[in-house]
């Protein structure tokens, strides 16, 4: 039995995968993770508490994610995040192809050429696009996020850079009279911008596009005007976590 | 001499012709140096956005202006061609009162002709004449002999770690303000006498500015990864033996023409055997343009780190580093595969 695990800067997610090749799948706070599911080593790493999580003895885990460093597994092969949704992508396309993640913090792009991470590239360090960032305008806003996920036609121009002024800046637009629709729209378009330079570094088309973020239909549309060939994996969000299972498999191979 | 006195401390904010100032008995002060060295770095840039400058403004520049506040300085020679313009706008409107700010320029267009000039002005400036200088050529030559030797240890024998070599290599810029003491320090690098690093590790040219990370190297080498190649710093030691003082300046690479910078770096990756490249970049420093002129004329992997405040490597660095150096290392794998097979 092996788990792969991804910790996130909100969420954790799990992939049990069992000797009969089944997987299952789910998530947890961050916060729970920390407080109720690890043991502090005198030596400063963490182990996992198999028992706390309900799970039975696992053999081999893998974990990855922006907190793969700080929670220090003693027991995990620690992976790339990067790398690990690379290899995530590799399940659903061959060849040449980038992979875009979306998460909750970041957004990565990496150029994969036969079954290897060519490039890659992070956006610089800023919150605005992140997915985090989607969540807050659509809380300024008043709808849920996958509604806000559905539009894109007539986006409003948003100007500010800043995900903290962008909020007063789309308040403003809504006492201009700007529909909730269009601003909607302004939000994903202003966030496809941001990121369609990462993609351009490299003149591939065929992408797959993964993590929270791949559910933002309003993104796919423009992904699509711009030409690129768009694949999204079932459960896109456990992309990551998957693949580093498949890290996993590799790493035995060799 | 001039209304110099002996010993008096000359800050300088970049390498410049530090021949000079040893000429004249005073000594030179790199002012970046004395900020980064300090016990508490980040303190110091603190109380400068205190004090008002704008917090999108570099540290290093954020830095200098706060030592110069505190410390006994009160002649800066400030490069103002070839460096960084905001240093120039931080000397020009911001300066305490009683500290007189010199400018030196390496001239753009690598002229001999304007860069005696330059030279020629400083020289009057501090009442000293080009024997002298040439005097103190040689006395600083006898510590580059050593640095370079350090350097050469650091990527042919693998012998030097790559915070000995950088450290090595930054200080050539004011030799401590104590050639002969500095000696010393170099001196007990050569004796370390470690066993060569492993053949496995990668090997890293770290390309612009200098880092405010205070964890870089180790963290590195945990990951199995070196830098064997300080583009910038190792410049700063005046690479190529020249006899006289001018043609060393000359062929100093930094201050002139990006293409030359260009030149040097791909040479020395060719004789380094680089696995790639990490180009830093500080947050707000105008050399973040340069990072795409890196990418369209170097062929090696490139990986882009930006640091604003002085301090350890946060997590999405470490997973930059991380993702770098393991997309490296499978390449390479791959590659000693093919070549197997
Ligand atoms: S990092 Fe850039 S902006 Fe800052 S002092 Fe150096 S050259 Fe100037």
């Amino acid at each position: 039995m092996r788990l792969g695990i991804d910790i996130g800067s909100r969420k954790v997610k799990f992939a049990l995968q069992s000797d009969n090749n089944r997987m299952k799948l789910w998530d947890m706070p961050t916060t729970d993770l920390y407080h109720q599911h690890l043991h502090r080593k005198p030596d400063g790493t963490n182990e996992l508490d198999f028992h706390s999580l309900g799970l039975p003895q696992v053999d081999i885990v893998a974990a990855t994610g922006y907190g793969r460093n700080n929670v220090k597994l003693s027991q995990a092969l620690v992976v790339s995040e990067i790398l690990a949704h690379a290899a995530g992508a590799m399940r659903v396309l061959q060849g040449e192809f980038l992979m875009l993640d979306m998460g909750g913090q970041d957004t990565k792009v990496a150029l994969v050429r036969d079954g290897q991470v060519e490039d890659f590239s992070v956006n610089d360090k800023c919150a605005a696009g992140s997915g985090r960032y989607l969540e807050n305008m659509a809380q300024v806003l008043g709808v849920p996020l996958e509604e806000l996920f559905s539009y894109y036609a007539d986006p409003a121009d948003l100007t500010t850079t800043c995900a903290v002024y962008a909020e007063s800046e789309i308040i403003g637009k809504l006492a201009e009279g700007v529909t909730m629709p269009q601003l909607c729209a302004g939000v994903n378009y202003s966030t496809f911008l941001k990121i369609r330079p990462m993609l351009e570094r490299w003149p591939q088309k065929e992408l797959v596009f993964v993590g929270g973020g791949a559910k933002n239909k309003a993104m796919l549309h423009y992904l699509q005007q711009a030409h690129y060939a768009v694949v999204i994996p079932e459960a896109p969000e456990y992309n990551g976590v998957l693949g580093c299972l498949e890290m996993l498999d590799k790493e035995e191979e060799e | 001499m001039s209304e110099k006195t002996a010993k008096e401390r000359i800050g300088i904010t970049s390498t410049i012709p530090v021949e000079i100032i040893y000429a004249s008995q005073c000594v030179p002060v790199d002012l970046n140096n004395i900020f980064i060295t300090d016990k508490h770095p980040q303190v110091i840039v603190d109380e400068a956005e205190r004090l008002g400058l704008p917090r999108n403004t570099c540290t290093w520049v954020k830095g200098m202006y706060s030592v110069l506040k505190h410390t006994d300085i009160h002649t800066v020679i400030g490069v103002v061609q070839g460096d960084c313009t905001h240093i120039v706008s931080m000397l020009e409107s911001l300066l305490p009162a009683g500290v007189e700010f010199i400018p030196f320029s390496f001239p753009y267009e690598k002229s001999r002709k304007l860069l005696r000039w330059e030279m020629q002005k400083i020289m009057d400036y501090f009442g000293v004449q080009w024997d002298d200088c040439l005097a103190s050529k040689a006395r600083l030559d006898e510590v580059r002999k050593i640095i370079h030797t350090i350097d050469r240890m650091t990527w042919e024998d693998n012998t030097v770690s790559s915070q000995d070599n950088f450290y090595a290599l930054i200080n050539s810029t004011d030799f401590m303000g104590n050639p002969e003491a500095f000696k010393i320090q170099l001196k007990r690098i050569l004796d370390k006498k470690r066993e060569p690093y492993p053949r496995s590790h990668l090997r890293f040219g770290l390309l612009g500015v200098p880092t405010v990370f205070t964890d870089l190297y180790p963290y590195l080498e945990s990951q199995g990864a070196r830098v064997v190649y300080h583009e910038v710093a190792r410049q700063f030691a005046m690479p190529e033996y020249a006899k006289d003082l001018l043609e060393q300046n000359l062929s100093y690479t930094y201050p002139y023409s990006f293409y030359g910078r260009v030149k040097d770096i791909q040479e020395e990756a060719g004789l380094r055997h680089l696995d790639g490249f990490i180009h830093y970049v500080q947050s707000f420093c105008h050399h973040q343009l340069e990072d795409l002129g890196f990418r369209e004329q170097l062929s090696l992997p490139i990986l882009t780190l930006e640091g604003d405040r002085v301090g350890k490597l946060d997590g999405r660095t470490k997973t930059r580093l991380d993702t770098f150096v393991q997309m490296l290392k499978s390449k390479k794998r791959r590659k000693e595969d093919a070549f197997r097979n």
